[in-house]
């Protein structure tokens, strides 16, 4: 009997342990698709806890030639890049609000861009404990001409 | 204590990450020259017994307080200078935990690249041209925010990034109920040796 206990006790404080800091974060665009003409798109960066980390931190990484127009949404990171920044975007919160972190980022890409994608990475820091999620990168459609295939 | 009328702090010599740059030797340290009437009363001192650490020691009343690093040893070096003599004493300073966050974030994919720049008051750093994030810095000493690497025993990088950007706010979010204070202690098996916390 005891030892039928025994994974369950474990099962449970693992449970509870992953419930005490439970933490997740998401990348999200308005679009699939990229118009063949170029443009903007809209990335949603939503981060939700339990508990409000010490410090939290995202980095977005572009594709090349696209660029930070804006940074918006109801929790701005105090610190964000300028607009006009290429390549991985930081962000960072020196407060970090309660519960949820979300905040919006605006980015051109030029015409005829290629299928391509955004890869976040999001930094969670509780307790002198740091820890690092990886959300699903956001896949954007590129363009495809009639009878060729989509750049990569 | 020495009232070093005439001196002056050296400009920033060129860093040379990656081996590039004006190929300048590499000075890490905060340097200040002395020249005539300082100069003698300098040598005086060090001839009569005086050590480099208190003729640094005596400086630190002359450089920005909190700066110098009171146990650091110095280097003195006698440089011919022109027509006059002087004397170059070299040391070591303290740099201030949070001089840089939020410098040049996102900018590119670099971070913000540190150099140490003996010119600049606050901590003796200042920003440094880009280089590539994670790679290791040819820096003789390194930003005591720049933790990267610190406990994993992978060379720091000279850079701040979100990684040791997040561990400073983190420090500075330490709260005492509904009370930020920002308190930290010394603390082993930490990533920077700290712990947030009375």
């Amino acid at each position: 009997m005891k030892s039928l206990l025994r994974p369950l006790v474990a099962s449970l404080a693992i449970l509870s342990a992953a419930t005490a800091f439970a933490q997740s974060a998401a990348l999200s665009s308005d679009t699939s698709t990229l118009a063949p003409s170029g443009g903007t798109l809209v990335l949603t960066a939503a981060t939700t806890y339990d508990t409000a980390p010490g410090a939290l931190g995202w980095s977005i990484a572009l594709p090349a030639d696209w660029t930070l127009v804006s940074v918006n949404g109801p929790h701005v990171p105090a610190i964000a890049p300028d607009a006009g920044s290429t390549g991985t975007l930081e962000f960072a919160f020196t407060q970090v609000p309660a519960s949820r972190a979300e905040f919006t980022i605006h980015v051109s890409y030029p015409a005829n861009a290629g299928s391509a994608q955004a890869t976040p990475k999001v930094l969670v820091r509780t307790g002198g404990k740091l820890t690092t999620l990886t959300p699903a990168p956001v896949e954007l459609r590129g363009v495809t001409v009639t009878g060729q295939k989509s750049r990569h | 204590m020495l009232i070093p009328s005439q001196f002056s702090v050296l400009p920033r010599r060129h860093l040379t990450p990656g081996g590039s740059g004006d190929g300048a030797p590499f000075d890490s340290f905060m340097s200040v020259v002395f020249s005539g009437r300082a100069f003698f009363v300098v040598l005086a001192a060090l001839l009569f017994g005086a050590s480099p650490a208190l003729v640094q020691r005596a400086l630190s009343f002359s450089v920005p307080a909190g700066q110098i690093v009171g146990n650091t040893t110095a280097r003195v070096l006698f440089t011919p200078g022109g027509n006059e003599q002087r004397i170059r004493l070299t040391f070591a300073y303290q740099p201030e935990l949070v001089s840089y966050t939020g410098l040049g974030l996102g900018s590119g994919a670099n971070g913000a690249s540190l150099a140490v720049d003996a010119t600049n008051p606050e901590d003796g750093f200042s920003a440094d041209s880009p280089r590539a994030s994670g790679s290791d810095a040819a820096l003789a000493r390194h930003h005591s925010a720049d933790t990267r690497g610190a406990t994993s025993g992978s060379p720091r990088d000279g850079a701040i990034d979100l990684f040791d950007l997040t561990r400073v706010i983190e420090l500075y979010n330490t709260r005492s109920g509904t009370v930020r204070t920002g308190r930290y202690h010394v603390q082993s098996g930490m990533e920077d040796g700290f712990a947030a916390g009375p």
